[in-house]
């Protein structure tokens, strides 16, 4: 290309910072990100296969809406009552329905609770209240158990659900990191809980309850175990 | 038949009709070439990286509605060039408030560093402010330092329209940048 009068603008343009090419390590990096993405989309693309049509499923709600409205509900609190007042059996199924409501995936934390800093809550308080559908951070929880001695603990009190929590449901710092580590369309569950006493985000990532790992990362993004 | 026997097209192509390890295969055989321009493009690594994630993302959330009207590699430079350039510009909002606030005042007349870095800022400013069709010319051959083939190639576009592109470009910038013209 021929130099004149506007060459100084090639100058300026090659002396620009530029960053140093890939290494293998890197690229190595990045093909699993690209294994990881594959698998996401894998599973979203078999989801949508079986997803009812959200125009269907508006329908059916209003219909169920319109019977409940029509009946009146006084029938259906009679029903309530009776079923709290029969035999055990039929209580522990509907609790059994309390739980499938919200697809298996585990509860919000209550509102009232801290975010952050209140200690180990056990096994009451974070997964004790199914919530309302509308609740927008179902599969968001907060253990604050610690992942390098209570895991097994954990791995019990985490319900993972049957298709991933949506990204804007877990915490701000969260959600950017959640995209940096590949895991923004298949985290099933997200707690806050401890490793080796340090503050860390866990998130429960994968197809389904038997096909997951467990990413711990520090609240800067910093990945440091993949479980 | 076998993916490393298939073109970037044909592999585009199994994709579409059902299957995803096609684009798997396809990005990580391209992943060198990707990675390369979202280096090249980016003053960073970290920025770097960064684009060529969230571009491999919006890969997979488009790659269904690649209609065939430019080459595979065409269509992936833009999706990483305007990653880049998103990615870019979040950063510039940051640094130029840092800079502004607290290093120019702090250093006063010595940084150095402070105005080489807003220099740097408002050229590739200038770059990314050029109409589609002469920045990507410019971004390839001036910038990533692309030979103009190489920049053919990748833009699928006519060697002589890439130069006419890059001329002009330069010309746009010398206007833009005039304050940065060497004194003579």
């Amino acid at each position: 290309m021929s130099r004149d009068k506007d060459d100084y603008v090639e100058d300026l343009l090659k002396g620009l910072s530029k960053a140093e090419p890939m290494s293998e390590f890197e690229i190595r990096k990045f093909k699993k990100l690209i294994d990881r993405q594959a698998s996401e989309y894998k599973r979203t693309s078999q989801n949508k296969g079986f997803r009812f049509p959200t125009s269907i499923a508006a329908g059916i709600a209003i219909i169920f809406g319109a019977v409940f409205l029509l009946s009146g509900n006084s029938g259906v609190i009679r029903q309530a009552t009776e079923i709290n007042q029969s035999s055990p059996e039929s209580t522990s199924d509907s609790s059994n329905d309390g739980t499938g409501g919200t697809d298996g995936v585990a509860t919000p934390a209550a509102p009232s609770k801290p975010e952050v800093g209140e200690g180990s809550n056990g096994d009451t308080g974070v997964f004790g209240d199914s919530g309302s559908a509308a609740d927008s951070k179902v599969g968001v929880n907060q253990t604050n158990l610690d992942y390098s001695s209570d895991l097994e603990k954990i791995r019990k009190l985490i319900k993972i659900g049957t298709s991933p929590i949506s990204l804007t449901s877990l915490p701000n710092t969260f959600q950017q990191c959640a995209i940096q580590q590949g895991v923004s369309t298949s985290t099933l569950a997200f707690d806050r809980g401890l490793f080796q006493g340090q503050r860390i985000g866990a998130y429960f990532s994968g197809s389904d309850k038997s096909d997951y790992k467990i990413i711990l990362v520090t609240s800067d993004c910093t990945l440091i175990a993949e479980l | 038949m076998a993916f490393t026997d298939l073109t970037d097209e044909e592999l585009m192509v199994e994709f579409q009709s059902g299957n995803p390890d096609a684009l798997s295969f396809l990005l990580k055989r391209l992943l060198p070439k990707l990675a390369a321009i979202s280096r090249k493009l980016s003053p960073d690594k970290n920025l770097a990286d960064d684009s060529l994630q969230e571009a491999l993302a919006t890969v997979w959330r488009k790659a269904e509605q690649f209609n065939g009207d430019s080459k595979v590699v065409t269509w992936l430079y833009v999706i990483i060039r305007n990653a880049c350039i998103d990615i870019y510009r979040k950063e510039e909002v940051r640094t130029r408030r840092n800079i502004s606030d607290e290093t120019l005042l702090e250093l006063g007349d010595e940084s150095n560093f402070a105005d080489a870095s807003l220099t740097q800022m408002v050229i590739r400013k200038a770059v990314f402010e050029l109409p589609e069709e002469l920045r990507d010319p410019v971004c390839l051959v001036f910038l990533s330092e692309y030979s103009v083939e190489e920049a053919s190639g990748l833009l699928g576009i006519p060697a002589g329209t890439i130069k006419s592109r890059c001329s002009r470009g330069k010309a746009l910038l010398a206007e833009k940048l005039s304050d940065l013209r060497p004194k003579e």
